[in-house]
């Protein structure tokens, strides 16, 4: 044995090569926060790129979207608001055209030709058509748009065009939105889902709820009816299916004795039911890949290359995806007991 | 795969090569972080930040040193930097107060004394006791290279090291006292 005269010589031969084990754990954490520059550097040429297409679209749609704008849009919701004057015996559609066109257009834009007796004829049909959309409460709202805004501006001025509030031009001559609902769908047994019935009047649930939506919680596999009036104003009845399977439940041992008695001489998994996919990989207190499998019902006996393992704690990690293809991750540790 | 296209690999981000990186050279490195630091979590924190430190600026070391040099450089700048955070008042005191107390009494190594003994002592240490004998006597830099590193005075740095080896030499010599006569 050596001696030494002073401390910090000895503390510099003893720790020369100091190398104490790392807790497997920890690598994960540090794993995670790294950043790669090469990636990220793709990411910004994905965005980049993905940003220049987003708005060669914008102005492409822009484009294409102005100019039916100007020349279909503002004469049909200008004729539109005509019929309902009309409607009304207020007053003439010359005096109509004036004011809204003015607002709508700007000055470089020609204005689009007045209707003429004949389009107003045309847009009073299409609003008698639509008369029964209002009613509907549930449609969203559509997105302003030029017409809108200015039709909107100018309400004001016009003390008549105050009684079209709420059901703007736009929104009329749009087709009334297709009635939406629920798809069949899978869940966990016991887990809540939400069905939904949209752009639709008069719903009547087989549960004997009304609205829009319902919340339901089947054990078993249930189907649920929905009566409904649609966008085409007709009755109509569909059903929902909902399918419950049962979670795959995975039991992980904590410890096991390979001592050959019979009793919990594997680590071995076991699943409610097999799993759509499964990996297992087992590791030792550095990181060191000890056992791996896809097969569930390949267990490991706690030998590596055929060697025993001592006894101490290893690391399981286990990915599988159950019936709803979802995947799941499972950490842990598990006792290899040697007596 | 050599060091060189190891760290290359690790560069493009290929994680199986950091793994083999990290598996490499962790245990040295978390080492010299537990002389450094004072409790296990202390120690594991610098070797996190340490180690991604080192993956992130991966690309900046430049071949010339060995690698193992280069992070074990990041660890300990990581721990002087949890030091500084930590840092109470740097107790000034003059190095010629404690010459005289350096004892000589000589100490052998034996079995005995184990690294989780040796580094109790070590962690048991004030900070800047700390810091000092590591930096001075495991790492072997000079006087002025520590105090420039630990922004004080040579006289302090002197001063800082040979309480922290008269405390350590205490604490040894009572432990083999203890040992010997059990």
């Amino acid at each position: 044995m050596k001696t030494y005269q002073d401390i910090g010589e000895l503390y510099k031969d003893k720790f020369e090569n100091f190398a104490p084990e790392v807790p497997a754990e920890w690598w994960n954490d540090i794993q995670t926060r790294i950043v790669t520059h090469q990636s990220n550097q793709l990411l910004y040429w994905v965005g980049g790129a993905a940003a220049l297409c987003t708005m060669a679209l914008c102005v492409w749609l822009g484009l294409s979207d102005i100019k039916p704008a100007v020349s279909h849009a503002a004469p049909a919701s200008l004729t539109d608001t005509a019929a309902s004057y009309m409607a009304d015996n207020i007053i003439s559609p010359e005096e109509l055209f004036a004011e809204p066109a003015a607002a709508i257009h700007s000055p470089s834009e020609p204005v689009a030709a007045p209707a003429t007796g004949t389009k107003t004829m045309e847009c009073k049909s299409e609003t008698m058509a639509i008369t029964v959309i209002p009613e509907s409460d549930s449609r969203p709202t559509p997105p302003a748009n030029n017409t809108v805004s200015t039709q909107n501006n100018s309400a004001p001025e016009h003390p008549v065009a105050n009684q079209n509030t709420g059901i703007t031009p736009s929104t009329r001559t749009k087709a009334a939105a297709k009635s939406i609902f629920s798809n069949d769908t899978t869940i966990y047994s016991g887990d809540t889902v939400t069905l939904y019935v949209y752009n639709a009047t008069h719903i009547l649930w087989s549960t004997g709820q009304t609205g829009n939506t319902i919340k339901v919680s089947p054990s078993y596999t249930e189907q649920y009816d929905v009566s409904f009036v649609n966008e085409k104003n007709t009755d109509t009845t569909i059903s929902i299916q909902v399918h419950c399977v049962e979670p795959v439940k995975i039991y992980v041992p904590d410890a096991f004795t390979p001592n050959g008695d019979g009793l919990n001489d594997v680590f071995e998994i076991k699943a409610s039911q097999v799993p759509a996919t499964y990996s297992i990989t087992i590791t030792n207190a550095s990181s060191q890949k000890l056992f791996s499998t896809n097969n569930i019902t390949t267990s490991w006996d706690g030998t590596f290359y055929g060697q025993d393992l001592p006894h101490g704690v290893y690391y399981y990690h286990i990915s599988y995806t159950d019936n709803l293809n979802k995947t799941h991750h499972l950490k842990g540790d598990i006792l290899l007991i040697r007596q | 795969m050599n060091e060189a296209q190891l760290v290359k690999e690790c560069i493009k981000g290929n994680e199986q090569c950091r793994t083999m990186l990290y598996n490499q050279y962790s245990k040295v490195l978390y080492g010299i972080a537990l002389r450094y630091t004072s409790g296990q979590e202390d120690a594991k924190d610098v070797l996190q930040e340490a180690f991604i430190s080192i993956f992130n600026h991966l690309h900046q070391f430049n071949g010339t040193g060995s690698l193992q040099a280069w992070m074990s450089r990041i660890v300990i700048n990581q721990a002087l930097k949890l030091y500084q955070v930590n840092k109470k008042a740097f107790p000034v005191e003059n190095y010629e107060d404690y010459q005289e107390q350096i004892s000589d009494i000589s100490i052998t190594d034996s079995d005995k004394l184990s690294y989780n003994v040796l580094l109790g002592f070590i962690r048991e240490l004030p900070d800047g006791y700390r810091m000092v004998f590591n930096l001075c006597e495991i790492e072997g830099y000079s006087y002025d290279e520590v105090s420039g590193i630990l922004h004080c005075s040579n006289a302090t740095c002197r001063s800082q090291l040979f309480k922290a080896k008269n405390a350590l030499r205490k604490k040894v010599v009572e432990f083999t006292k203890k040992e010997s006569l059990l």
